[in-house]
């Protein structure tokens, strides 16, 4: 069925599709980008595409989709405080063949003119937050081009703040508000902690959980720069259990740090060696692809007609797995 | 499919529905009569089981006076495929009730049962299902049309569906500069 729905011999009469199917049966398996669009169509469609229940439903389809990733570069610089960057430029990644990373958004110039070194994103619901070495906090979501920074947190023992990012599924609200949550056992040092629905998981001194995968926490532990172990957490009535699902001989030397995305497969995860050399690492017998080097083999495209690689360029490229949605980050 | 080849194949099994009654008969706004298996015709449409469980079906064909006869072939075709496919336990569970179910993404089957409809016959069988609470017919039909609006313009969009632009001049420009990008293709 190629030709243009709009070549419909008949209009259809109004009363044919009833408002509750067209709008909650039709419409909430769109694309953010055409329901942007068709807030434009009348004032009834806008309300209903703004409203929490639609905004809920569509949600819902999409997290029972397999999960995108985007690619947050950033440029690497030893640092912390001075300017990385204007902009903060998220790219869509798509599976190989394709080689080409799309911009799906390129954030406005933040209030304070610049963006600090950044550490790595992490989603939740179609929303993405940008955790930096200063304590500033962005989110943004790429679909609908939102992005904010957050006011601030309070700061750790060292001066320093960490932030959690996540769903409250007790309270059921999208909304985005600073709860105060007890504070960890540990000090919590350098890294992010992972959210799954109800909980955040923060990680002391050197173990890190790295990607929920399929909902299950995964841990990449890599005691030395060629070995890399997987471990994942199941989570049984709150209490968890860890095992070791596979060990992976590395075939090029990580120098800091392995980062694992999860992937559209529940069986395989992305294993980025330093945020730059990207595998597939089979979870059932431990195999790995390569799948590009991302500072060579990938093209990123900002919609400008060119096509540029980063090469030598000091980046780092930050993968996190990601799904459409049509929250907003607006004060409630 | 031909409305009477339909019609024919339904007067044949309806000599031996009147053997064993496994099926039901219904009969089309337009006359046309149609013989569904009363198993999943009760499986696939909350109104159906109803009325089978509350003994209102009529030998001589149960009235659906909303459904064309051409709907009403595509209902009957779409629950012979679904009996003769191997419907997954987490199909035949998500056709509960409005709204609450999981989606499940069309099955290859299904994909081909409704690209092969017209515009208004996919529009026809939406109020068709609709109207016999057959809750996984109504996702694949409906699933079909959202695909078929991705990249529409909002004019394409209210001529389809008849609706009226109640926004001002002003009001639309404002949201077409707001949300220029929206507007852009890829």
């Amino acid at each position: 069925m190629d030709q243009s729905i709009s070549k419909r011999l008949r209009p259809v009469a109004p009363e044919v599709i009833p408002d509750e199917v067209l709008l909650f049966k039709i419409l909430v398996h769109l694309p953010v980008k055409s329901l942007v669009r068709f807030k434009s169509v009348c004032k009834a469609w806008r309300a209903t595409i703004a409203s929490a229940h639609f905004v809920r439903l569509h949600l819902e389809l999409a997290r029972a989709c397999p999960p995108s990733a985007v690619l947050v570069p950033r440029k690497w610089q030893p640092e912390p405080t001075k300017v990385a960057s204007r902009f903060v430029y998220i790219y869509s990644f798509q599976q190989p063949p394709v080689q080409v990373a799309k911009l799906i958004m390129k954030t406005k110039p933040c209030p304070t003119g610049c963006i600090p070194r950044f550490t790595i994103p992490l989603h939740c619901d179609g929303l993405i937050l940008i955790p930096s070495v200063t304590g500033h906090i962005f989110v943004c979501n790429p679909a609908t081009k939102e992005f904010v920074e957050l006011p601030p947190g309070t700061p750790n023992a060292l001066l320093d703040q960490r932030v959690a990012f996540g769903f409250d599924p007790s309270s059921g609200t999208e909304m985005l508000e600073w709860k105060a949550t007890i504070d960890p056992p540990y000090p919590i040092k350098g890294r992010t902690p992972i959210c799954l629905p109800g909980f955040f998981y923060w990680s002391a001194v050197q173990s890190v959980a790295d990607a929920d995968q399929g909902g299950k926490l995964c841990y990449v532990h890599s005691p030395s720069p060629l070995e890399v172990s997987i471990w994942l957490a199941q989570d049984v009535q709150n209490i968890i259990t860890w095992s070791l699902r596979c060990r992976v001989n590395l075939p090029i030397p990580r120098s800091v740090r392995v980062f694992a995305c999860a992937s559209a497969d529940k069986d395989m995860v992305f294993l980025a060696v330093d945020a730059r050399n990207l595998f597939k690492c089979n979870l059932r017998d431990g195999s790995l692809e390569t799948v590009v080097d991302m500072r060579y083999g990938l093209k990123y495209n900002r919609g400008e007609g060119v096509n540029f690689i980063h090469g030598e360029l000091p980046f780092l490229h930050y993968m996190v797995p990601y799904v459409e949605s049509l929250l907003r980050i607006g004060p409630c | 499919m031909e409305v009477d080849k339909g019609k024919g194949e339904a007067e044949e099994t309806r000599k031996v529905a009147e053997a064993d009654r496994d099926t039901v008969t219904l009969k089309s706004s337009d006359g046309k009569l149609f013989e569904v298996s009363k198993e999943a015709a009760a499986r696939l449409s909350t109104v159906l089981a109803g009325m089978i469980a509350g003994g209102s079906i009529d030998d001589n064909g149960t009235d659906l006076k909303q459904i064309g006869s051409e709907a009403l072939e595509n209902v009957v075709d779409y629950c012979n495929k679904h009996a003769n496919s191997i419907p997954s336990a987490a199909l035949i569970s998500s056709s509960i009730s409005f709204n609450t179910a999981p989606f499940k993404e069309p099955e290859e089957w299904e994909r081909k049962f409704v690209d092969r409809l017209s515009h208004d016959a996919l529009f026809d069988l939406v109020e068709a299902a609709n109207f016999l609470g057959m809750e996984r017919l109504l996702d694949v039909t409906c699933h079909k049309i959202s695909e078929m609006m991705k990249g529409k313009s909002p004019d394409q969009i209210r001529e389809v569906f008849n609706i009226k632009n109640d926004y001002t001049k002003e009001e639309l420009e404002e949201i077409r500069q707001e949300l220029a990008w929206a507007f852009y293709d890829d």
